[in-house]
Protein backbone atom coordinates (compact mmCIF):
# COMPACT_ATOMS: atom_id res chain seq x y z
CA UNK A 1 0.00 0.00 0.00
CA UNK A 2 3.01 2.59 0.96
CA UNK A 3 6.50 1.74 -0.38
CA UNK A 4 9.38 3.65 0.53
CA UNK A 5 7.52 6.46 1.79
CA UNK A 6 10.06 9.64 4.06
CA UNK A 7 7.95 12.64 5.23
CA UNK A 8 8.91 15.18 7.87
CA UNK A 9 5.64 16.84 9.35
CA UNK A 10 6.37 19.59 11.20
CA UNK A 11 4.80 21.08 14.99
CA UNK A 12 3.25 24.22 14.78
CA UNK A 13 2.46 23.76 11.08
CA UNK A 14 -0.76 22.89 9.23
CA UNK A 15 -0.23 20.35 6.26
CA UNK A 16 -2.87 18.75 4.08
CA UNK A 17 -2.79 15.11 2.54
CA UNK A 18 -4.87 15.29 -0.45
CA UNK A 19 -5.49 12.80 -3.48
CA UNK A 20 -7.61 10.19 -5.07
CA UNK A 21 -10.23 7.39 -2.98
CA UNK A 22 -7.19 4.53 -2.76
CA UNK A 23 -4.28 6.63 -2.34
CA UNK A 24 -2.89 5.28 1.03
CA UNK A 25 -3.98 8.91 2.77
CA UNK A 26 -5.80 6.96 5.80
CA UNK A 27 -3.42 4.22 5.90
CA UNK A 28 -0.47 6.80 6.05
CA UNK A 29 -2.73 9.07 8.41
CA UNK A 30 -2.87 5.55 10.80
CA UNK A 31 1.11 4.67 10.35
CA UNK A 32 1.59 8.47 11.39
CA UNK A 33 -0.12 7.79 14.88
CA UNK A 34 1.09 4.42 15.56
CA UNK A 35 -2.14 2.68 14.91
CA UNK A 36 -0.35 0.46 12.35
CA UNK A 37 2.94 -0.72 12.46
CA UNK A 38 5.36 0.12 9.15
CA UNK A 39 6.55 -3.30 7.97
CA UNK A 40 9.89 -1.99 7.23
CA UNK A 41 11.56 1.72 8.42
CA UNK A 42 11.86 3.88 10.89
CA UNK A 43 8.86 6.11 12.86
CA UNK A 44 9.60 8.61 15.14
CA UNK A 45 6.68 10.61 17.02
CA UNK A 46 8.64 14.10 18.58
CA UNK A 47 11.80 12.36 18.38
CA UNK A 48 11.58 8.88 19.75
CA UNK A 49 11.38 5.96 18.34
CA UNK A 50 7.80 4.89 17.68
CA UNK A 51 8.27 1.09 17.84
CA UNK A 52 9.38 1.68 21.57
CA UNK A 53 6.25 3.43 22.33
CA UNK A 54 3.17 2.01 23.68
CA UNK A 55 -0.15 3.59 21.83
CA UNK A 56 -0.90 5.14 25.28
CA UNK A 57 2.27 7.13 25.36
CA UNK A 58 1.52 8.29 21.36
CA UNK A 59 -1.92 9.10 22.60
CA UNK A 60 -0.40 12.05 24.97
CA UNK A 61 1.27 13.78 22.22
CA UNK A 62 -1.12 12.54 19.05
CA UNK A 63 -4.63 13.25 18.70
CA UNK A 64 -6.48 10.95 15.88
CA UNK A 65 -9.86 11.49 14.98
CA UNK A 66 -11.02 8.37 12.12
CA UNK A 67 -12.56 8.82 8.86
CA UNK A 68 -15.62 6.78 10.39
CA UNK A 69 -16.25 8.54 14.09
CA UNK A 70 -18.16 5.55 14.74
CA UNK A 71 -15.10 3.50 15.12
CA UNK A 72 -14.26 5.63 17.91
CA UNK A 73 -16.86 6.19 19.92
CA UNK A 74 -17.37 3.71 23.10
CA UNK A 75 -19.16 5.32 26.25
CA UNK A 76 -22.24 5.49 27.24
CA UNK A 77 -23.30 9.11 26.69
CA UNK A 78 -21.73 12.04 25.03
CA UNK A 79 -20.22 13.75 28.46
CA UNK A 80 -18.65 10.61 29.17
CA UNK A 81 -16.95 10.24 25.72
CA UNK A 82 -15.45 13.53 26.19
CA UNK A 83 -14.43 13.20 29.84
CA UNK A 84 -12.82 9.34 29.05
CA UNK A 85 -9.71 10.60 28.15
CA UNK A 86 -8.93 12.71 31.07
CA UNK A 87 -10.83 10.28 33.54
CA UNK A 88 -8.29 7.95 32.30
CA UNK A 89 -5.45 10.47 33.01
CA UNK A 90 -6.21 10.77 36.53
CA UNK A 91 -6.98 14.45 35.85
CA UNK A 92 -9.17 16.19 38.50
CA UNK A 93 -13.09 15.60 38.50
CA UNK A 94 -13.31 19.67 38.35
CA UNK A 95 -10.84 20.31 35.57
CA UNK A 96 -12.50 17.32 34.04
CA UNK A 97 -16.42 19.20 34.31
CA UNK A 98 -14.92 22.57 33.11
CA UNK A 99 -13.80 21.11 29.84
CA UNK A 100 -16.76 19.21 29.07
CA UNK A 101 -18.47 21.64 29.54
CA UNK A 102 -16.53 24.35 27.30
CA UNK A 103 -16.06 21.81 24.82
CA UNK A 104 -19.91 20.94 24.90
CA UNK A 105 -20.27 24.81 24.63
CA UNK A 106 -17.83 25.01 21.53
CA UNK A 107 -19.54 22.14 19.14
CA UNK A 108 -22.60 23.06 20.39
CA UNK A 109 -23.85 19.80 21.39
CA UNK A 110 -24.80 20.54 24.86
CA UNK A 111 -28.31 19.34 24.47
CA UNK A 112 -26.51 16.16 23.16
CA UNK A 113 -24.75 15.93 26.52
CA UNK A 114 -26.19 12.67 27.95
CA UNK A 115 -27.03 11.54 24.40
CA UNK A 116 -26.30 7.51 23.84
CA UNK A 117 -23.17 9.00 21.16
CA UNK A 118 -24.12 5.37 18.85
CA UNK A 119 -27.93 7.29 18.45
CA UNK A 120 -26.34 10.51 17.05
CA UNK A 121 -26.50 11.38 13.66
CA UNK A 122 -22.99 11.18 11.98
CA UNK A 123 -22.15 15.04 11.87
CA UNK A 124 -23.30 14.86 15.70
CA UNK A 125 -21.11 11.88 16.29
CA UNK A 126 -18.31 13.91 13.60
CA UNK A 127 -18.42 16.47 16.75
CA UNK A 128 -18.34 14.55 19.49
CA UNK A 129 -15.03 12.78 18.29
CA UNK A 130 -13.52 15.52 17.78
CA UNK A 131 -14.36 17.33 21.46
CA UNK A 132 -13.18 14.21 22.72
CA UNK A 133 -10.06 14.47 21.20
CA UNK A 134 -9.19 18.29 21.93
CA UNK A 135 -10.03 17.43 25.57
CA UNK A 136 -6.42 15.51 25.72
CA UNK A 137 -4.74 19.13 24.42
CA UNK A 138 -2.70 17.22 21.88
CA UNK A 139 0.76 18.35 20.57
CA UNK A 140 -0.12 17.19 17.36
CA UNK A 141 -3.73 16.50 15.51
CA UNK A 142 -4.43 14.09 12.85
CA UNK A 143 -7.95 14.51 11.27
CA UNK A 144 -9.50 12.00 8.92
CA UNK A 145 -12.03 13.97 6.75
CA UNK A 146 -13.28 16.06 9.83
CA UNK A 147 -15.95 17.88 7.71
CA UNK A 148 -17.53 15.03 6.41
CA UNK A 149 -21.02 15.01 7.90
CA UNK A 150 -20.62 18.60 9.04
CA UNK A 151 -22.73 21.81 7.94
CA UNK A 152 -21.83 24.55 6.50
CA UNK A 153 -21.81 26.75 9.68
CA UNK A 154 -20.34 24.40 11.81
CA UNK A 155 -17.47 23.80 9.64
CA UNK A 156 -16.80 27.65 9.91
CA UNK A 157 -16.76 26.82 13.53
CA UNK A 158 -14.59 24.03 13.21
CA UNK A 159 -12.43 26.73 11.24
CA UNK A 160 -12.03 29.01 13.86
CA UNK A 161 -11.36 26.08 16.44
CA UNK A 162 -8.51 25.19 14.12
CA UNK A 163 -6.88 29.01 13.63
CA UNK A 164 -6.81 29.04 17.72
CA UNK A 165 -4.99 25.36 17.90
CA UNK A 166 -2.59 27.16 15.31
CA UNK A 167 -2.41 30.18 17.32
CA UNK A 168 -1.30 27.70 20.35
CA UNK A 169 1.42 26.30 18.79
CA UNK A 170 -0.76 22.90 17.88
CA UNK A 171 0.97 21.35 14.54
CA UNK A 172 -1.94 18.95 12.14
CA UNK A 173 -2.22 16.74 9.55
CA UNK A 174 -5.90 17.09 7.47
CA UNK A 175 -6.90 14.55 5.47
CA UNK A 176 -9.58 16.08 2.80
CA UNK A 177 -11.28 15.86 0.00
CA UNK A 178 -13.02 19.74 1.09
CA UNK A 179 -10.69 21.77 -1.20
CA UNK A 180 -12.45 25.06 0.38
CA UNK A 181 -11.28 23.53 4.04
CA UNK A 182 -7.82 22.99 2.78
CA UNK A 183 -7.79 26.46 1.52
CA UNK A 184 -8.96 27.85 4.69
CA UNK A 185 -6.93 25.84 6.97
CA UNK A 186 -3.34 24.40 5.12
CA UNK A 187 -0.28 26.46 5.01
CA UNK A 188 1.65 23.09 3.10
CA UNK A 189 -0.18 20.48 0.79
CA UNK A 190 0.67 16.71 -0.49
CA UNK A 191 -0.81 15.54 -3.07
CA UNK A 192 -0.84 11.52 -2.48
CA UNK A 193 -0.99 9.00 -5.36
CA UNK A 194 -0.51 5.13 -5.23
CA UNK A 195 1.01 5.06 -2.15
CA UNK A 196 3.72 7.86 -2.67
CA UNK A 197 3.19 11.44 -1.81
CA UNK A 198 3.98 13.32 -5.46
CA UNK A 199 4.49 16.61 -4.32
CA UNK A 200 5.18 19.03 -1.19
CA UNK A 201 3.22 22.45 -1.72
CA UNK A 202 3.68 25.72 0.82
CA UNK A 203 0.90 27.98 0.29
CA UNK B 1 -49.14 10.16 -10.27
CA UNK B 2 -45.73 10.49 -7.88
CA UNK B 3 -43.03 7.84 -7.65
CA UNK B 4 -43.32 8.29 -4.01
CA UNK B 5 -45.44 10.52 -1.60
CA UNK B 6 -44.48 11.19 1.96
CA UNK B 7 -47.85 12.33 4.02
CA UNK B 8 -47.60 13.71 7.75
CA UNK B 9 -44.50 11.97 8.78
CA UNK B 10 -43.09 12.40 12.26
CA UNK B 11 -40.77 10.16 14.20
CA UNK B 12 -39.26 10.51 17.56
CA UNK B 13 -36.83 8.11 18.25
CA UNK B 14 -37.07 5.75 21.48
CA UNK B 15 -35.94 8.28 25.07
CA UNK B 16 -36.06 11.09 23.56
CA UNK B 17 -38.53 13.97 24.17
CA UNK B 18 -38.03 15.77 20.66
CA UNK B 19 -40.07 14.86 17.23
CA UNK B 20 -36.72 14.81 15.07
CA UNK B 21 -39.16 14.98 12.16
CA UNK B 22 -42.55 17.13 12.57
CA UNK B 23 -45.19 16.64 9.82
CA UNK B 24 -43.25 15.95 7.12
CA UNK B 25 -44.57 15.80 2.89
CA UNK B 26 -43.31 15.26 0.11
CA UNK B 27 -43.64 14.23 -3.18
CA UNK B 28 -40.88 13.01 -5.70
CA UNK B 29 -41.50 12.29 -9.44
CA UNK B 30 -40.41 10.41 -11.91
CA UNK B 31 -36.98 11.34 -13.71
CA UNK B 32 -36.26 13.94 -10.85
CA UNK B 33 -33.23 14.69 -8.18
CA UNK B 34 -34.06 15.92 -5.09
CA UNK B 35 -31.53 17.47 -2.64
CA UNK B 36 -32.33 17.83 0.74
CA UNK B 37 -29.60 19.70 2.63
CA UNK B 38 -29.59 21.32 6.38
CA UNK B 39 -27.96 21.33 9.31
CA UNK B 40 -25.85 18.13 11.15
CA UNK B 41 -28.92 16.72 13.29
CA UNK B 42 -31.63 17.91 11.58
CA UNK B 43 -33.17 14.86 11.04
CA UNK B 44 -31.86 14.27 7.04
CA UNK B 45 -30.35 10.54 7.54
CA UNK B 46 -33.84 9.98 9.59
CA UNK B 47 -36.11 11.04 7.11
CA UNK B 48 -34.20 8.69 4.49
CA UNK B 49 -34.88 6.53 6.40
CA UNK B 50 -38.57 6.44 6.74
CA UNK B 51 -38.72 7.37 2.60
CA UNK B 52 -36.84 4.04 2.13
CA UNK B 53 -38.92 2.18 4.49
CA UNK B 54 -36.10 1.23 7.18
CA UNK B 55 -38.06 2.96 9.71
CA UNK B 56 -40.39 1.75 10.81
CA UNK B 57 -39.64 -1.64 9.93
CA UNK B 58 -35.69 -1.88 11.06
CA UNK B 59 -35.39 1.10 13.62
CA UNK B 60 -37.90 1.13 16.34
CA UNK B 61 -39.42 4.85 17.78
CA UNK B 62 -42.74 6.53 17.43
CA UNK B 63 -43.70 6.85 13.62
CA UNK B 64 -46.87 8.46 12.29
CA UNK B 65 -47.84 9.31 9.01
CA UNK B 66 -47.39 7.28 5.22
CA UNK B 67 -44.92 6.89 2.54
CA UNK B 68 -46.18 5.55 -1.09
CA UNK B 69 -44.10 4.18 -3.93
CA UNK B 70 -43.95 2.94 -6.89
CA UNK B 71 -41.82 0.25 -7.85
CA UNK B 72 -38.31 -0.27 -6.01
CA UNK B 73 -36.35 1.89 -3.16
CA UNK B 74 -32.55 1.41 -3.00
CA UNK B 75 -30.88 3.38 0.02
CA UNK B 76 -27.24 3.90 0.14
CA UNK B 77 -26.43 4.64 3.98
CA UNK B 78 -24.13 7.54 5.05
CA UNK B 79 -22.00 4.84 6.65
CA UNK B 80 -20.93 2.62 3.92
CA UNK B 81 -19.24 0.10 6.46
CA UNK B 82 -23.11 -0.27 7.40
CA UNK B 83 -23.89 -1.61 4.62
CA UNK B 84 -20.68 -3.43 2.79
CA UNK B 85 -19.86 -7.33 4.25
CA UNK B 86 -19.13 -9.48 1.59
CA UNK B 87 -15.25 -10.84 1.21
CA UNK B 88 -15.16 -9.18 -2.43
CA UNK B 89 -16.63 -6.40 -4.10
CA UNK B 90 -17.67 -8.73 -6.52
CA UNK B 91 -19.91 -10.33 -4.12
CA UNK B 92 -21.12 -7.31 -2.41
CA UNK B 93 -22.97 -6.00 -6.15
CA UNK B 94 -24.06 -9.47 -6.70
CA UNK B 95 -25.99 -9.74 -3.72
CA UNK B 96 -29.15 -8.06 -4.47
CA UNK B 97 -29.71 -9.71 -7.89
CA UNK B 98 -29.04 -13.39 -6.07
CA UNK B 99 -31.59 -12.27 -3.66
CA UNK B 100 -33.97 -11.56 -6.43
CA UNK B 101 -33.07 -15.19 -7.95
CA UNK B 102 -32.14 -13.42 -11.11
CA UNK B 103 -30.26 -15.10 -14.02
CA UNK B 104 -26.46 -16.02 -13.72
CA UNK B 105 -25.59 -14.28 -16.97
CA UNK B 106 -28.00 -11.34 -16.02
CA UNK B 107 -26.50 -10.66 -12.63
CA UNK B 108 -23.21 -11.21 -14.14
CA UNK B 109 -24.15 -8.79 -16.34
CA UNK B 110 -25.44 -6.32 -14.61
CA UNK B 111 -21.76 -6.53 -12.11
CA UNK B 112 -19.90 -5.74 -15.25
CA UNK B 113 -21.80 -2.71 -15.90
CA UNK B 114 -21.88 -1.24 -12.60
CA UNK B 115 -17.82 -1.92 -12.30
CA UNK B 116 -17.24 -0.05 -15.46
CA UNK B 117 -20.27 2.60 -15.04
CA UNK B 118 -18.15 3.50 -11.59
CA UNK B 119 -14.89 2.68 -12.59
CA UNK B 120 -14.35 -0.15 -10.22
CA UNK B 121 -13.05 -2.59 -12.51
CA UNK B 122 -9.36 -3.40 -10.92
CA UNK B 123 -11.47 -3.28 -7.07
CA UNK B 124 -13.58 -6.65 -8.49
CA UNK B 125 -11.63 -9.03 -6.51
CA UNK B 126 -10.87 -6.51 -3.72
CA UNK B 127 -11.91 -6.90 0.19
CA UNK B 128 -14.25 -4.38 0.70
CA UNK B 129 -13.19 -4.10 4.44
CA UNK B 130 -9.78 -3.26 3.05
CA UNK B 131 -10.94 -0.51 0.91
CA UNK B 132 -10.69 3.17 1.64
CA UNK B 133 -13.55 5.17 2.65
CA UNK B 134 -14.45 6.40 -0.41
CA UNK B 135 -14.00 3.72 -2.09
CA UNK B 136 -16.52 1.83 0.06
CA UNK B 137 -19.09 4.37 -0.36
CA UNK B 138 -18.55 3.14 -4.39
CA UNK B 139 -19.11 -0.32 -3.46
CA UNK B 140 -22.03 0.38 -1.51
CA UNK B 141 -23.23 2.36 -4.51
CA UNK B 142 -22.77 -0.17 -6.85
CA UNK B 143 -24.64 -3.04 -4.76
CA UNK B 144 -27.67 -0.73 -4.39
CA UNK B 145 -27.15 -0.31 -8.39
CA UNK B 146 -27.59 -3.26 -9.59
CA UNK B 147 -31.01 -4.13 -8.02
CA UNK B 148 -31.84 -1.05 -10.27
CA UNK B 149 -34.32 0.50 -7.81
CA UNK B 150 -37.08 3.01 -9.31
CA UNK B 151 -36.08 4.87 -6.51
CA UNK B 152 -32.63 5.87 -5.01
CA UNK B 153 -32.11 7.66 -2.05
CA UNK B 154 -28.64 8.68 -1.47
CA UNK B 155 -27.28 9.82 2.26
CA UNK B 156 -23.96 11.68 1.43
CA UNK B 157 -22.92 9.17 -1.48
CA UNK B 158 -20.62 12.03 -2.34
CA UNK B 159 -18.64 13.19 0.59
CA UNK B 160 -16.03 10.64 0.82
CA UNK B 161 -15.48 10.92 -2.90
CA UNK B 162 -12.34 12.62 -4.60
CA UNK B 163 -13.42 15.39 -7.24
CA UNK B 164 -12.73 13.08 -10.09
CA UNK B 165 -14.95 10.21 -8.95
CA UNK B 166 -17.22 12.62 -7.81
CA UNK B 167 -18.02 13.91 -11.14
CA UNK B 168 -18.83 10.59 -12.48
CA UNK B 169 -20.80 9.63 -9.67
CA UNK B 170 -23.32 12.64 -10.87
CA UNK B 171 -22.70 11.49 -14.80
CA UNK B 172 -24.39 8.32 -13.55
CA UNK B 173 -27.14 9.85 -11.64
CA UNK B 174 -27.88 12.12 -14.53
CA UNK B 175 -28.06 9.37 -17.13
CA UNK B 176 -30.16 6.95 -14.03
CA UNK B 177 -32.41 10.51 -14.41
CA UNK B 178 -32.61 10.82 -18.38
CA UNK B 179 -33.75 6.80 -17.89
CA UNK B 180 -36.51 8.12 -15.77
CA UNK B 181 -35.41 7.08 -12.16
CA UNK B 182 -36.13 8.79 -9.06
CA UNK B 183 -33.57 10.14 -6.88
CA UNK B 184 -32.87 11.81 -3.64
CA UNK B 185 -29.81 13.38 -2.56
CA UNK B 186 -28.82 14.09 1.19
CA UNK B 187 -25.86 16.20 0.82
CA UNK B 188 -24.73 19.19 3.24
CA UNK B 189 -22.62 21.66 0.67
CA UNK B 190 -23.29 22.81 -2.49
CA UNK B 191 -21.74 19.84 -4.71
CA UNK B 192 -25.11 18.83 -6.04
CA UNK B 193 -26.98 22.27 -6.79
CA UNK B 194 -25.82 21.37 -10.38
CA UNK B 195 -28.05 18.39 -11.09
CA UNK B 196 -30.85 19.41 -8.72
CA UNK B 197 -34.66 19.76 -10.27
CA UNK B 198 -35.66 20.64 -6.90
CA UNK B 199 -33.99 21.49 -3.19
CA UNK B 200 -35.59 21.02 0.30
CA UNK B 201 -34.39 22.40 3.51
CA UNK B 202 -35.10 20.46 6.65
CA UNK B 203 -34.16 21.60 10.29
CA UNK B 204 -35.86 21.37 13.33
CA UNK B 205 -38.13 18.43 11.72
CA UNK B 206 -39.60 20.83 9.10
CA UNK B 207 -39.19 20.93 5.78
CA UNK B 208 -38.86 23.99 3.61
CA UNK B 209 -38.09 23.75 0.00
CA UNK B 210 -35.63 26.18 -1.24
CA UNK B 211 -35.65 27.49 -5.05
CA UNK B 212 -34.37 25.73 -7.66
CA UNK B 213 -30.93 26.23 -8.94
CA UNK B 214 -32.69 27.36 -12.06
CA UNK B 215 -34.63 29.80 -10.44
CA UNK B 216 -37.66 28.69 -9.66
CA UNK B 217 -40.08 29.28 -6.93
CA UNK B 218 -39.68 28.75 -3.05
CA UNK B 219 -42.91 27.42 -1.17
Amino acid sequence: MIDQLSLCLYKGETTALIGPNGAGKTTLGKLLTGIIKPAAGQLLIFGEDARSLPLSRIGQKVGYCFQNPRQQLLAASVEEEIAFGLVYRGVRRETIETTVDSLLELFEIEHLRRAFPLNLSWGEKRRVVLAACLALNPQYLVLDEPTVGLDAERIRTFNRVLARLRENGIGMLLISHDQEFVRENAGRILPMEGGSIIDDLRI
Amino acid sequence: MYMLEAKSISFRYPGQTKLILENISMTLEAGQITALTGPSGGGKSTLAYCLSGVIPAQIKGEFSGWVTHQGRVGIVFQDADAQVFLPTVEDELAFGPENLCLPRQEIAARINGILELLGMEDLRLKNPARLSGGQKQLVALGGVLTLAPDILVLDETLSQLDQITRERVKKVLLALKNQGRTIIMIEHESKINDIADQIWLLAEGRMQRLPSPTGGEQS
